[in-house]
Formats: structure tokens, C-alpha cells, sequence
């Protein structure tokens, strides 16, 4: 436990107000379940890019990805190269595809696409199983930053951090979670304006930094990691964002498609600020503490013996806000499963839509709870969910919905076959302990690409009912090509 | 920037870059349609 001032609970204590008060006020704008899952389809360019780069950043960018630069210096600022090749993707084949299609949940693109309820009700299942266990994660680390700073119990920061979120996600949807996110991601980046200068102010400035650093140890200030291993760990990054299902929620949530590309922009100048500020902060506290035993305490370290009170309570705050948007992102995402795939679909499909409103709430409520037994157990499988689960995802996801929104061919069985073969591959390489050191996401999305090509050639097409919402630029095309046909066979014949 | 090493100031280098490009194409795409 750390010696903190007054300073730490006010800022603290504010930030819940404001995000508990976004809640309230987005709960009096939500009229109906369409409302609450993709916030009325208004969110604009800067909330949209915000909270996308505040979904993706949890307390590992805060904590672990700091003490990683605090142990091997510049050099691991390149994943950033890959993840961003992720997001490419995702901005020219895939979000403003989504966003046109205007579904409310990922399932909802899988059914529609592939016209086929088993393929929703399985890809609805995976979310929820993974996302519900992977809460447990991030409880457990909103809980150690209550516990390592103020001294309370795991358990009792856990359930601060779940109530908070549980609040403004439960009242006020999607919306919240936008807004939400765009004044976390305000924070996370802001408090480096004010941390950096003096930080650095303080290790000597940043040409005693450099200098210090290369003398410590060269690689510090170059190559720690070589460019297979940065690669490597890219691209897993870079093929694990594209198809989040976290992420892909959010397209439905945005107003056009031009919003769409415009929001990722938003989301890279975030991510950029927060990437490089932590790499820079990291090495100005290897400077001034070169030998912290424990790599991931040195930003805690930072906010609490080197930054002025108020500043060190923002960081702090930063790394709740990081968590939470995490926790908030994905609580609406699995419990839209429940409540849009399986209750208003499958389930009920005559539900008003107060009753689909209602449902939606109870689910969000259920699903943030059920987890909290989990997150004090070690379980295996849990332990196995929390660390696979980005990967996991992809391996499912990547084939059907990257190449199913560009591919006519792609058809129910090829994109069945590809989420239950790339999931199983990626844990059949995780189990043989990651050959040649790849991340099973690798494996496994090779595999669903390879299996949901091969399955589509040799099954019937899918109806072109379920292609137009996805193909429409096609359709039109193909409508103004045959209307201009049409007139010069006209032309020639008449 | 350029005192924290060239692997440092390299990537600030190639996220301005990125993102400037990137804006341009999401800009330029849009109004071609």
C-alpha cells in the first residue's frame, strides 16, 4: 500500500460522478432497445474514435504494456505498426460494410449474411462464454489498483469498479458507453500533457534520459526486440482488433460510413498520444528508479513517488478509465447476445420493445454479476479464457466476417465450419505449446480462411436476399449496367 | 524525441505519417463516391 493524500479520493470520487452522471443522462435519451444497444445511430467521428481507441486499451497498455517499455525501452512502440494494419483492415473491408448493414449485434451479420440462425446461435454462445469469463480479468485488475493503492481488499475494489460501470452501462447503454469512453480516452491521453514535462522535468530531461538509458544498456534506446518477434506479436495484435467483436459493435453505433473512416483516424491519433507517452514515461522511470524489481508496479511507482498529487491521482484514474471502458464495452456486447440473439430472436420474437428494453438491462445485470464468484477462483479454464480470449475471438470471427463481407461465394457451412475450425485450431496450437513461438491466433485464422474458402466452393450459394444488404454497391452496379445494356440493345435494335 | 533514441523517434515519425495518410485516404475515398 501506497502513502496517498486526499488529493487521490477527490479525483477519484469526481471521475465516478461524471461517469455516472453520463449514465443517467444517456438513460433519459434511450426511448427503445435500439436506443440501448447502438445508441440511436448518432455517434459522430471524435465520441466514435475515442471510444474505440478507449475499448481497445484496458490496464494492460497502463500496466503491463508500461513495464514492458520500463524492462526493454523504445523498440516494442512497433506493435503499434501492427495493430494499425488491423485497423486498416477493419476501415477498408469491413466497418463500413457493418455500418451500412445496420444490424444491432455481431450474430445479427452472421444470421443475415449466412441466413442461418444455427450460425448466429453459435457465434452468440461463443461471446458469451468468452466475454463473460474474460470480465474476471478485468475485475481482478480494477481490484489490485484499488488494493495496491489504497489497501483494500481485492475483492472490494473489484466490486467498486463493477458497480460504477454496472451503473451507467445498465441505465444508459450503449450511449454511455460511448460517452463514456470519449471522456476516459480524454483522460488517458490529457494526463500525459500534464505528466510528461514533468517527469521528465524531474529524471533530467529528456537528452539525460537518452544518454542515461544507452549507457545503462544500448537496446534500451534501440533494438530490444528483434523485428520477428515485433512482427510476430503485431500481427497477432493487428488480426485480433480487426474482427473484436467490442470494436465491431460500435460500427452499428456510428452515422454513416464516411464517419466510420474518419472515427478510426480518431481512434490512431489516440492511440498514438497514449502508445508514445507511455513509452516515453517508462524510460523516464527507468532513468530515476533503474531497478524496480517488478516492472509491472513502475507506473504505480510513477503516479505515487514522482508525480505531484493531483497528477498521479489522474494517472490513476486513467488506469480505472482504461479498465472500465473495457468492462463496459464488453458487458453490452455479451449481453446483447442474450437479449437481441437468443430472447428478441430466437426466444420471443413477438416482444415489445419496452419488454426487449427491460430484457436488455436484466441481461447487462446478470451477466456483470456472474462473474465476480469467478474472479476469485483459479480455475483452469478460466485462467485459459482470460489469456486466449483475444485470440480466440479472431481465430472465430476473422474468415466469416472479413472475407464474408467481400466474398458473394461464402456460404452458411464454409462460415460455420470456418469460427468452429479456426477456434479449435487456435486451441489444438495453444495446447502443443505455440509452436515456433507463434500466437494461436495465427494458426487459427489461416485455418478458418482456408477452411471457409474450401467448404463454400463445394456448398450451394447463399440466396441473394442475404447478399444484398452486404453486396448493395454491387446490386447497383450490376442494375445501372444492365439499365445502360438495356438502352444501347435498345439504341441499336430501335 | 530525438533524444530518446532512433527507434523512438523513427516511430513518432511513422504514426505522423500514418495518420496524416490515413485521414487523407478516408477523406479523398469518401468524396469520390
Amino acid at each position: 500500500m501506497f502513502d496517498i493524500g486526499t488529493e487521490f479520493y477527490i479525483v477519484i470520487g469526481l471521475y465516478f460522478l461524471v461517469v455516472v452522471g453520463i449514465g443517467l443522462w444517456s438513460g433519459r435519451k434511450n426511448r427503445g432497445s435500439e436506443d440501448f444497444l447502438v445508441a440511436g445511430r448518432s455517434i459522430g467521428p471524435v465520441v466514435g474514435g475515442a471510444a474505440f481507441a478507449a475499448t481497445q486499451m484496458s490496464a494492460g497498455t497502463f500496466v503491463g504494456t508500461f513495464g514492458i517499455h520500463y524492462l526493454t525501452g523504445a523498440s516494442f512502440l512497433w506493435i503499434w505498426a501492427g495493430l494499425w494494419m488491423g485497423w486498416l483492415i477493419s476501415a477498408t473491408l469491413v466497418g463500413p460494410k457493418l455500418q451500412a448493414f445496420r444490424g444491432q449485434t455481431v450474430p445479427d451479420y452472421v444470421a443475415t449474411r449466412f441466413n442461418s440462425q444455427t450460425a448466429r446461435g453459435i457465434s452468440a454462445l461463443l461471446l458469451v462464454v468468452a466475454y463473460t469469463v474474460y470480465l474476471t480479468a478485468q475485475y481482478q485488475a480494477g481490484g489490485n489498483v484499488f488494493q495496491t493503492m489504497f489497501g483494500v481488499p481485492l475483492i472490494w475494489g473489484a466490486l467498486i469498479i463493477l458497480g460504477i460501470t454496472l451503473i451507467y452501462t445498465m441505465v444508459g447503454g450503449m450511449r454511455a458507453t460511448a460517452y463514456s469512453d470519449f471522456v476516459q480516452a480524454i483522460i488517458m491521453a490529457g494526463v500525459f500533457f500534464a505528466a510528461l514535462p514533468l517527469l521528465f522535468g524531474k529524471a533530467g530531461g529528456a537528452e539525460f534520459v537518452g544518454d542515461f538509458l544507452t549507457e545503462l544498456d544500448p537496446n534500451l534506446t534501440g533494438w530490444s526486440m528483434s523485428f520477428v518477434e515485433l512482427a510476430g506479436f503485431g500481427a497477432a495484435f493487428g488480426l485480433s482488433i480487426a474482427v473484436a467483436p467490442y470494436e465491431l459493435a460500435r460500427m452499428y453505433t456510428l452515422r454513416d460510413r464516411r464517419t466510420v473512416k474518419l472515427a478510426i483516424g480518431v481512434a490512431f491519433v489516440f492511440q498514438a498520444i497514449i502508445g508514445i507517452s507511455v513509452a516515453a514515461a517508462a524510460m523516464a522511470v527507468h532513468t530515476m528508479y533503474p531497478f524496480i524489481p517488478n516492472p509491472d508496479i513502475a507506473s504505480t511507482v510513477m503516479s505515487v513517488d514522482v508525480l505531484p498529487p493531483v497528477v498521479g491521482a489522474l494517472f490513476i484514474v486513467a488506469i480505472l478509465a482504461a479498465i472500465m471502458s473495457t468492462i463496459s464495452g464488453i458487458m453490452i456486447v455479451s449481453a446483447s447476445a442474450i437479449s437481441h440473439d437468443f430472447y428478441s430472436t430466437m426466444i420471443r420474437p413477438q416482444a415489445s420493445d419496452r419488454e426487449k428494453l427491460m430484457v436488455n438491462r436484466v441481461a447487462v445485470l446478470l451477466l456483470a454479476i456472474l462473474p465476480i464468484s469467478l474472479t476469485l477462483q483459479e480455475f483452469d479454464l478460466v485462467q485459459f479464457i482470460v489469456l486466449l480470449q483475444a485470440s480466440l475471438t479472431a481465430s472465430f470471427f476473422f474468415a466469416a466476417v472479413v472475407i464474408g463481407l467481400n466474398w458473394r461465394r461464402g456460404t452458411a457451412a464454409g462460415a460455420i465450419a470456418s469460427m468452429v475450425g479456426g477456434f479449435t485450431a487456435a486451441v489444438a496450437w495453444y495446447f502443443a505449446d505455440n509452436p515456433f513461438g507463434l500466437d494461436p491466433v495465427i494458426p487459427g485464422v489461416l485455418v478458418s480462411l482456408v477452411l471457409f474458402v474450401g467448404i463454400s466452393l463445394v456448398t450451394k450459394p447463399a440466396p441473394e436476399a442475404a447478399l444484398k444488404p452486404f453486396f448493395r454497391e454491387d446490386h447497383e452496379v450490376g442494375q445501372r449496367n444492365d439499365r445502360a445494356g438495356r438502352r444501347m440493345e435498345g439504341g441499336t435494335t430501335g | 524525441m530525438l533524444e530518446l533514441g532512433q527507434t523512438f523517434y523513427l516511430f513518432v515519425v511513422y504514426a505522423t505519417v500514418w495518420i496524416l495518410g490515413f485521414f487523407a485516404w478516408a477523406v479523398l475515398s469518401e468524396r469520390r463516391r
